[in-house]
């Protein structure tokens, strides 16, 4: 009775310890998977955004469509206020609410993140509602990069992402990046630490963190 | 699984005709609005004359209740971006 109690006990921490990990090492999207998220649009004209409250009347995006979304891009689990689901063209700009046209955006990762986005999306609607740039244009825009739109029309207070990667600043500077096919780890300044692709990577906080997850550091980060 | 922003909208519309074109099901009302629906299948009902009564949707099952007590069920093509409605001016009041 006491050993199946002790392996039970053995099985709860194991799952735990499992989840943990894996919640741990998906690391905020910066910028949305264009396979996921292409962006999607509604059937509407510029005199249809232009209206106050326009949307409110198109916002529904029920919860089972959000579990999708977040499923989608391998988010377990995320604390209240981590996460918003996006319409990565606004609803403001005549964007959907498909699951082609949502991604869960980061509130908390610096320096992009979802309140940056928000700016972009109201300086659109503006721009757009003053005839200054067709909704199209700013439809294209921001669904293709929406970093870029940003620095375009609001400001250069953000850096532009290099090398298209996606990966966060912080995780670059301060996170130890492992390829999980290969199970290698790369550390900050090592020669293959932006080379791991975003579908393969895994997310530790430490070398020691990798280690114990069985992965092996790269013979060319010593 | 009532659509609480939908039903207050259709609420005492009356169907005046209906096209299903592709994929798409269009609802004329008397007062002149148009519901546009994406389908996930073809919408064959004879439903003019039918006065709404309420809307109703489970993920893309729709269902347009009517004042004489029958239901239509409609499918959507996907739980959500599949429903739009304009008024008679051609004003959008309702999205999905």
């Amino acid at each position: 009775m006491q050993k199946s109690l002790k392996l039970i006990a053995l099985f709860c921490l194991a799952s735990v310890i499992t989840i943990s990990a894996s919640a741990q090492s998906v690391s905020p999207p910066i910028v949305p998977d264009p396979a996921k998220t292409p962006g999607d649009v509604l059937e509407v004209t510029k005199s249809d955004i232009c209206v106050p409250g326009y949307s409110k009347n198109v916002r529904n995006v029920p919860e089972s469509v959000k579990r999708q979304v977040y499923a989608s891009y391998g988010i377990a689990s995320h604390q209240p206020k981590e996460y918003e689901v996006d319409h990565l063209i606004s609803l403001e700009l005549g964007g959907s609410n498909s699951l082609k046209n949502l991604w869960p955006q980061s509130y908390v990762t610096s320096p992009y993140n979802a309140h940056k986005k928000d700016v972009l999306e109201n300086k659109l609607h503006k721009l757009v509602c003053d005839g200054a740039i067709d909704l199209k244009t700013a439809q294209r825009e921001i669904a293709t990069d929406w970093i870029g739109a940003y620095r375009k029309y609001v400001g250069t207070d953000i850096p532009p992402l290099a090398g298209g990667n996606t990966a966060p600043p912080a995780t670059r500077s301060g996170k130890i990046i492992g390829n999980k096919n290969s199970k290698i780890y790369h550390a900050p300044g090592c020669p293959g630490y932006n080379q791991v692709s975003e579908a393969n990577r895994v997310y530790f906080g430490s070398a020691t963190e990798a280690e114990r997850a069985g992965y092996v550091r790269a013979k060319n980060c010593r | 699984m009532r659509n609480q922003k939908l039903t207050p909208i259709l609420a005492g519309r009356t169907v005046k005709h209906t096209r299903q074109t592709g994929g798409v099901l269009q609802i004329a009302f008397d007062d002149g609005s148009v519901m546009k629906i994406k389908t996930g299948a073809p919408f064959k009902d004879s439903i003019a004359g039918k006065k709404v009564k309420a809307v109703r949707q489970k993920a893309i099952e729709f269902y347009l209740d009517f004042a004489d007590g029958t239901a239509a069920p409609i499918a959507l093509a996907a739980e959500t971006a599949s429903v739009m409605l304009r008024d008679k001016a051609g004003a959008m009041e309702y999205a999905d």
